[in-house]
């Protein structure tokens, strides 16, 4: 279990109550599972599916270099590491 | 071909911009670029193309002024409420370069009249406002070999990439999936759009004059706490947009 730096954007940003936070875990997938319970409100319905997946909407970065969301539970983070989650947007 | 005294004069405080120029100059002026949009982005790229001496501005919006437009498309006016935006935008951007070609469209965009409006134009920027029209200018300029300047704001974030044709990787590969349609307006302050736009105009004259651009790059700032964030772009080889193409 490693510290690692959660930035997030939009509508998370908005439900979360926070754009950026400090989380432990082993996988990105552990991650994303603990940034969905901790904050404001819980957003694990907005972040996956009801198999558990990632929603294919939302782009996830690990260290600027994008993630495939199909395969969070295979990609393991390394102290330090810095994880971005954000949707498209659409507003011109 | 030489400049004329005014132009020398106008162009003054570009032309000393290392790597624009004269030559750079001469790019512009032979330039011609798509709008797609008359909004926040819209409005502020064309005004710095147009400013710039962008040769020729292609605009495309179907819509009326609002009054909820204007907290953040400060080119319009009070008094022009009701009026088609493109016909209001191209009087002001005549005002401000006369010597630039406008070519004002009042219109929405969709497959079938981008594809023959593609041809006419070296470069497009999307300053749309909705996921459908986006992803159909990605497709219709993957196909059209075009490169996709790509602007986006909610509230105080924007996106910025430059989408290149050949090769991809396309906004598709980027975003593969919309989000869900929200409820309500998209938030927006106006000096998010303002600085986008201005950010999207200045990869289109980088891209014009041969400079180093965003190509193949995603940023995303989020003027809340002053911070961007660069993300280098990868094709998906499944990409139903700029993946079949090469495949097949
Ligand atoms: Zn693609």
């Amino acid at each position: 279990m490693v510290k690692i730096t959660v930035m997030v954007y939009t509508t998370l940003r908005a439900r979360l109550g926070f754009s950026r936070t400090e989380l432990e875990g082993g996988t990105v997938h552990e991650l994303l599972l603990k940034l969905a319970v901790s904050g404001m409100t819980d957003i694990s319905k907005m972040l996956f599916e009801d198999d558990g997946a990632v929603r294919n909407h939302f782009v996830l970065t690990l260290n600027s270099e994008l993630l495939d969301n199909r395969k969070t539970k295979k990609v393991k983070v390394k102290a330090g590491d810095i994880l971005h989650v954000f949707p498209p947007v659409s507003g011109g | 071909m030489p400049l004329s005294r005014q132009e020398s004069e106008r162009y003054s405080r570009q032309l000393i911009v290392p790597g624009i120029g004269l030559r750079g100059q001469a790019k512009l002026k032979n330039a011609s670029v798509l709008v797609a949009g008359a909004g926040g982005l819209g409005g502020v790229v064309l005004a710095y193309l147009a400013a710039a001496g962008v040769g020729r501005l292609g605009f495309a919006d179907p819509g009326l002024l609002e009054l909820s437009n204007l907290n953040r498309q400060i080119f319009y006016k009070t008094r022009d409420l009701g009026r088609a935006k493109v016909r209001l935008l191209a009087s002001f951007l005549k005002d401000l370069n006369p010597r630039v070609r406008l070519e004002p469209l009042r219109l929405k965009l969709d497959s079938e009249n981008l594809a023959p409006l593609l041809k006419k134009y070296g470069l497009v920027a999307d300053c749309t406002d909705n996921f459908e029209a986006r992803f159909e200018l990605n497709k219709a300029c993957v196909r059209a070999g075009r490169t996709l300047v790509h602007g986006a704001v909610y509230g105080f974030e924007g996106q910025l990439a430059v989408i290149a044709p050949r090769g991809g990787p396309c906004l598709k590969c980027v975003f593969p999936h919309m989000p869900p349609r929200l409820k309500g307006y998209t938030p927006a302050p106006g000096p998010a759009p303002g600085a986008i736009g201005a950010m999207q105009a200045a990869e289109v004259i980088k891209i014009i004059c041969g400079l180093p651009h965003l190509r193949g790059r995603l940023v995303i700032y989020d003027f809340a706490h002053g911070a961007a964030h660069s993300v280098r772009l990868k094709r998906r080889r499944a990409c139903g947009v700029c993946g079949k193409r090469d495949e097949g």
